[in-house]
């Protein structure tokens, strides 16, 4: 019954497609059924700038373009201002999703952003879509086939919708070893601040320590939780100054640690790799669920926090590119672009399974990159091991 | 970057952890700190790091001095 009313839906002539919202399903992927129309969910919908398309690639080259020393990044507000949404645009939106029965739980014009909550069967009454629900080796998922379907009225205005898709992204593995508690060496591995001596990272200029004072570090997290509890202990062990760790919630996910072998690990890996070289940054962790909009949503919200204003993003969080999921791509590559005219540098892990960019459980044969590492606006970390305590450089294999 | 044996404590248990996942926040560590050293809460330049490649210089003590020249 679901599938031949999606199907009335998307013939519906006062809906037109989003251009680039063309979506595929993981392969190998297992029809498990309709979805439950009464499910509570949220969808992200991105809207166009104030500005006129291509304006705020413009500006960002011209920033560029500047020497270094005379280099003006844009505030916070002026983005805002200049390249942020239309309220009219949102306005507008509003309006439709009260008829729809939706709420609007978000709505920031420098993220260009509003998500919209409510049961799921309103929001695809609201945004036409072929979604269903699918078993898959990496767990069952609700999965969005072909294009979404907007209001003629939003075409041009809305520029992507994210959330109906709820397959997660990967993270990079990490492997931990180990069963004490005795502190750095040995089979426990080197304190990031000892590879941080090796690489010779700078600790000094014209006089002032460099530890990260005044500094703000942005992690995001899609999953997980930190304890303070094990922080203190770490950083007391490795005789490094507790840093001030912040939680910040995305889509009403939070700080949540759980148990071994989960997302805590990766959190856990983040902050104190972090922490260990700038303990004196303020560290921001910005979670959100590892589903549908909460990537776009976590990366949004770090770029446009003009309270805490993280000067760079650490994202160790990924997956094999979806070449045809073009309003994702776009979405992130503008926002990066965001980040690029705010002087905001975006680290992100290039994934640990080279041209695969999956284990082999989950690998489909084909080579793949791995998104968001790939994007030309971002530093991709690859890694290397060091193998001695000289400074050495060694391609793994 | 190195990407294994980094020291971590998860859930009360120790041990080497590493991946990719480990150079990301370990340079954008580095990058709080050369932020810092500008003085200002403001990131490096990625094309002015991708321009200044540091493999020339011996180590970042060197590289970071010539990065900074006129700041």
């Amino acid at each position: 019954m679901a599938s031949n009313k999606g199907q009335r839906r998307l013939a519906d002539s006062s809906y037109v497609a989003l251009p680039g919202s063309q979506r595929e399903l993981l392969p190998n992927s297992r029809p498990a059924g309709s979805v439950d129309p009464d499910e509570l969910t949220s969808v992200t919908v991105r809207v166009r700038p104030q500005a006129d398309s291509g304006a705020l690639e413009k500006q960002m080259q011209t920033i560029y373009k500047q020497p270094l020393a005379e280099r003006q990044y844009l505030t916070h507000e002026k983005l805002r201002e200049q390249y942020g949404a239309r309220s009219e645009d949102f306005d507008a939106i509003e309006k439709f999703a009260v008829q729809h029965n939706l709420v609007v739980s978000h709505r920031s014009a420098a993220e260009r952003s509003i998500v919209l909550t409510g049961k799921l069967g309103d929001l695809l009454n609201a945004f036409h879509a072929d979604v269903h629900m699918f078993h898959h080796s990496s767990g069952t998922y609700r999965g969005r086939r072909g294009e979404i379907f907007i209001p003629r009225q939003f075409a041009g205005v809305i520029t992507g919708i994210f959330g109906f898709d709820t397959r997660p992204k990967h993270k990079s593995p990490h492997h931990t070893r180990g069963v004490g508690s005795k502190g750095p060496g040995g089979t426990n591995g080197l304190a990031a601040s000892e590879f941080a001596k090796r690489y010779n990272f700078p600790t000094a200029h014209n006089g002032l320590k460099l530890d990260g004072s005044g500094q703000c570090i942005g992690i995001i997290e899609l999953g997980g939780g930190f304890n303070h509890s094990d922080l203190e202990i770490f950083f007391q062990e490795i005789a490094v100054d507790l840093p001030n760790v912040t939680a910040i919630s995305v889509d009403h996910a939070g700080n949540n640690p759980t148990r071994r072998g989960s997302a805590d690990g990766e959190v856990m890996l983040d902050v104190e790799v972090a922490g260990a070289v700038a303990p004196k940054a303020n560290i921001a962790v910005y979670f959100a669920p590892n589903k549908g909009n909460g990537f776009l949503d976590a990366i949004n919200a770090a770029v446009h926090d003009s309270d805490r204003k993280p000067g760079v993003i650490s994202i160790s969080w990924g997956g094999p590119e979806d070449p045809a999921e073009e309003q994702a791509i776009q979405a992130f590559h503008e926002v990066f672009m965001e980040a690029a005219t705010l002087g905001i540098t975006i680290c992100v892990a290039s994934g640990d399974h080279g041209t695969a960019d999956l284990d082999g459980f989950h690998w489909d044969g084909k080579i793949h990159v791995d998104h968001p590492a790939v994007d030309d606006l971002v530093l991709a970390c690859g890694g290397t091991h060091l193998a001695s305590k000289a400074v050495a450089y060694q391609i793994l294999p | 970057m190195s990407a294994t044996n980094y020291f971590t404590r998860v859930h009360g248990t120790e041990g080497a952890s590493g991946g990719t996942s480990a150079v990301a926040p370990l340079m954008a560590s580095l990058v709080a700190l050369l932020n810092q050293a500008k003085q200002k809460n403001k990131s490096v330049s990625l094309p002015e790091s991708r321009e200044r490649s540091c493999e020339r210089y011996n180590g970042w003590n060197e590289c970071h001095q010539e990065h900074y020249k006129g700041l």
